[in-house]
């Protein structure tokens, strides 16, 4: 058996969320924090780390920030363009199948959930790097400009990320450790 | 009084999510109703709420309501989708379906 | 002032949701009708916590959260396998 290290980068995550979650800066309360914050963090080895690091890859910090301005942004056109949609009462559901180019499991998951908060379209299922996106308005050329809508705006950020973690900095402290590069 | 001009904004949110349930015939445009209109208003409360409080205590937990809030309620409408789909309710469908 | 009109349109609209989660035709309808009124029921104890300026009602908020979304979950899911009849 080999020894069980844990990761400090885990464990300085889950002692800030306790913090934030209790604000409460009593001696106690801190070392309760920590004790949990070290049995979670052993426990979850193989889960979420491995010895060679992060099992997920995490974007980098600035980069969530950034996706996150522009996905409120989003949200609010769609909504505004929604409230016009429900005043007119008109609506053609479709079914488009759409081809990402990553495989990255974690960028799908956030690329799929961007899809659900935007533009009048709700991903419905995903295998492989595909997904089943439902749209309400017929766009009339077979759903290529929802495909080349989310290409631009959301799929964009993410990819520029990776070439980032790939060639600049492993050491950030929402980047993953090195080991496990993109195939 | 920025927080007052964000909640009546909310308002006209709320108001279109309960009309517009019952305006569609079809049951996917009332899910994408629901989906949409009804984060938008999550945002924009918890936004005018953040804004009065200022920079506080208060404003962390809000801030991590509106991060939870952000996360879930896509992934519960997925399923929503996802279970009518694979159940075999019709896209196109008008009247009742 | 504004809390409290936002509270009372909310409690409102959460009733009018109801009578979709009443007569709607399918389970799906029902079910979203109980996401809408989960999702109000957070936005309510923001708005009550955030008036009577006490900080334990978020906590109460989060953990509503957090109910709501395994609920909605767990039934849909239960759902798409066929419910009780397999």
């Amino acid at each position: 058996m080999y020894k069980k290290k844990i990761s400090y980068r885990l464990f300085i995550v889950l002692v800030i969320f306790w913090i934030m979650f209790t604000l409460d800066f009593s001696m106690w309360n801190l070392i309760a924090g920590v004790i949990v914050s070290y049995i979670i963090s052993r426990l979850s080895f193989g889960i979420y780390y491995d010895i060679k690091g992060f099992k997920i890859k995490i974007p980098r910090f600035t980069v969530l920030i950034q996706y996150s301005l522009r996905l409120i942004c989003e949200i609010y056109k769609a909504s505004f363009f929604h409230i016009f949609r429900i005043i007119k009462k008109e609506y053609a559901p479709m079914i488009v199948e759409i081809e990402l180019s990553t495989t990255d499991p974690l960028i799908i998951t956030i690329i799929a959930n961007s899809i659900t908060l935007t533009p009048g379209t709700i991903t419905i299922d995903s295998y492989d790097n595909k997904l089943l996106v439902l749209s309400i308005e017929n766009d009339g050329e077979f759903g290529k400009s929802i495909e080349r809508n989310i290409k631009d705006k959301f799929e964009s950020i993410l990819l520029r990320k990776d070439e980032n973690i790939v060639s600049t900095d492993n050491y950030g402290p929402y980047s993953c450790s090195n080991g496990n590069n993109l195939n | 009084m920025i927080y007052k001009i964000l909640l009546i904004i909310s308002w006209i949110y709320v108001i279109f999510g309960v009309i517009g349930i019952f305006r569609f015939n079809n049951m996917y445009a009332r899910l994408l109703t629901g989906s949409k209109i009804d984060t938008a208003a999550s945002i924009t409360i918890i936004a005018a709420l953040i804004i009065r409080a200022g920079i506080s205590q208060f404003s962390i937990k809000l801030l991590l309501i509106l991060l939870f809030l952000m996360v879930t309620n896509p992934i519960s409408n997925h399923v929503l989708a996802r279970s009518a789909y694979l159940n075999g309710i019709e896209v196109k469908k008008e009247g009742k379906g | 002032m504004f809390l409290l009109i936002t509270m009372v349109l909310i409690v409102v609209a959460m009733v009018i949701t109801s009578i979709r989660m009443i007569i709607g035709p399918t389970v799906w309808d029902r079910l979203l009708a109980l996401n809408l009124i989960s999702a109000k029921t957070i936005l309510l104890l923001t708005l009550y916590g955030s008036y009577t300026d006490n900080i334990h009602v978020l906590d109460v908020s989060i953990a509503y959260g957090i109910i709501g979304f395994l609920t909605i979950t767990l039934l849909s899911l239960f759902i798409s396998r066929g419910g009780r009849q397999k």
